[in-house]
């Protein structure tokens, strides 16, 4: 009974460890968040497979039980851990977040010149193109930008055809 | 196996019935009524199994039979369904970085200008729509022309200024 309902809860216990390991790596180890992330989903799915083949060796599950329950749990952890990342990585990147923070750090409120000058696009912009040219998805030749590791590049056809499929449009403007 | 077939059935079938009410017409509310698609779909979806268990395995179906595993398809379900609302939160509005590696793309081999970006890139498509989203909302408020936080926004920034403290991390984002 005991193996059962461990089984069920066995993600959510490795997700606690994916958090876990997450915090205190940027914290104490000071690594990069992207890295952090990575480090606390491995040790976090590293759990997941240790009990998984305890089941299967020292409590003797069935073969076909095994895989079938391994998989939906690690869709479940990794779902999970997806959710995990993506509430960081909302923290960081998401100009909703970024403009609720700006208010939340002015009493008075702010007024939308007040705003746009705190939270300059252009400004953004220069971050985000660096970030790409330093990543290597885009390179700088004679002043013009061209595709550099297509990585990025098949990621956002990836969502254009998803935004196609569920939204119906490309883009939020059309 | 059961808990693999019946909660990837069950998320497919909440899905789809997602896709054709949004090709029907695409909610205000977007995200309540994803999750009001995919928990009721989860909900019937299980007592429909429990219930038709019988005339089900006659079909050679095996439906799930302990509450042990429809907790654990319901853990299932939740967990991909979160993973997909992320997802679609990110679907809802244009990246500037996917926005920029698509233009890059669309220019072909000649590449695209260095400052058609920051032509293209205003505040009028990267900030303000965000503002009034803040506004849709009910994140922030406006009183007069200064824009404040509701209850709601200062607890949503507040988790995100406490998360950054719990990991010590001061890097500017963006």
């Amino acid at each position: 009974m005991f193996l059962i309902y461990f089984q069920i809860v066995n993600p959510l216990i490795a997700l606690v460890f994916n958090v876990l390991i997450q915090i205190i790596s940027v914290r104490y180890i000071k690594i990069s968040l992207l890295k952090s992330l990575i480090f606390g989903f491995i040790i976090g799915f590293l759990f997941l497979l240790g009990t998984y083949l305890y089941g299967y060796y020292a409590a003797e599950q069935l073969a076909v039980e095994f895989w079938s329950l391994s998989i939906v749990n690690f869709l479940t952890y990794s779902a999970l851990g997806y959710c995990y990342a993506h509430f960081i990585n909302l923290g960081e990147g998401a100009r909703r977040i970024r403009i609720v923070k700006e208010l939340y750090k002015s009493e008075a409120g702010l007024t939308l010149d007040e705003l746009l000058k705190i939270y300059d696009s252009r400004q953004m912009i220069e971050n985000r193109i660096d970030r790409l040219v330093s990543g290597g998805q885009i390179i700088l030749r004679n002043n013009r930008y061209f595709i550099g590791k297509p990585i990025m590049l098949y990621i956002a056809r990836i969502i254009v055809l998803m935004k196609l499929i569920v939204m119906g449009k490309k883009s939020e403007f059309e | 196996m059961r808990v693999l077939l019946c909660g990837s059935l069950l998320f497919m079938l909440a899905f789809l019935l997602h896709i054709v009410l949004w090709k029907i017409h695409l909610p205000k509310k977007q995200i309540k009524m994803l999750l009001l698609i995919f928990f009721a779909t989860l909900i019937i979806g299980l007592a429909g199994l429990w219930a038709f268990s019988l005339s089900l395995k006659a079909l050679g179906f095996s439906s799930p039979s302990t509450l042990a595993e429809c907790i654990h398809i319901a853990l299932f379900f939740t967990s991909l369904t979160f993973a997909y609302i992320v997802t679609y939160t990110a679907l809802q509005v244009d990246s500037p970085s996917i926005t920029m590696v698509m233009q890059i793309d669309n220019a072909g081999p000649d590449g695209y200008g260095i400052m058609a970006f920051t032509k293209m890139m205003t505040d009028d498509i990267l900030v303000k729509p965000r503002i009034r989203d803040l506004v849709t909302a009910e994140l922030a408020c406006v009183d007069g022309d200064k824009y404040r936080l509701t209850r709601k926004g200062i607890l949503l920034a507040g988790v995100f200024i406490y998360y950054r403290k719990l990991m010590n991390y001061h890097s500017k984002g963006g």
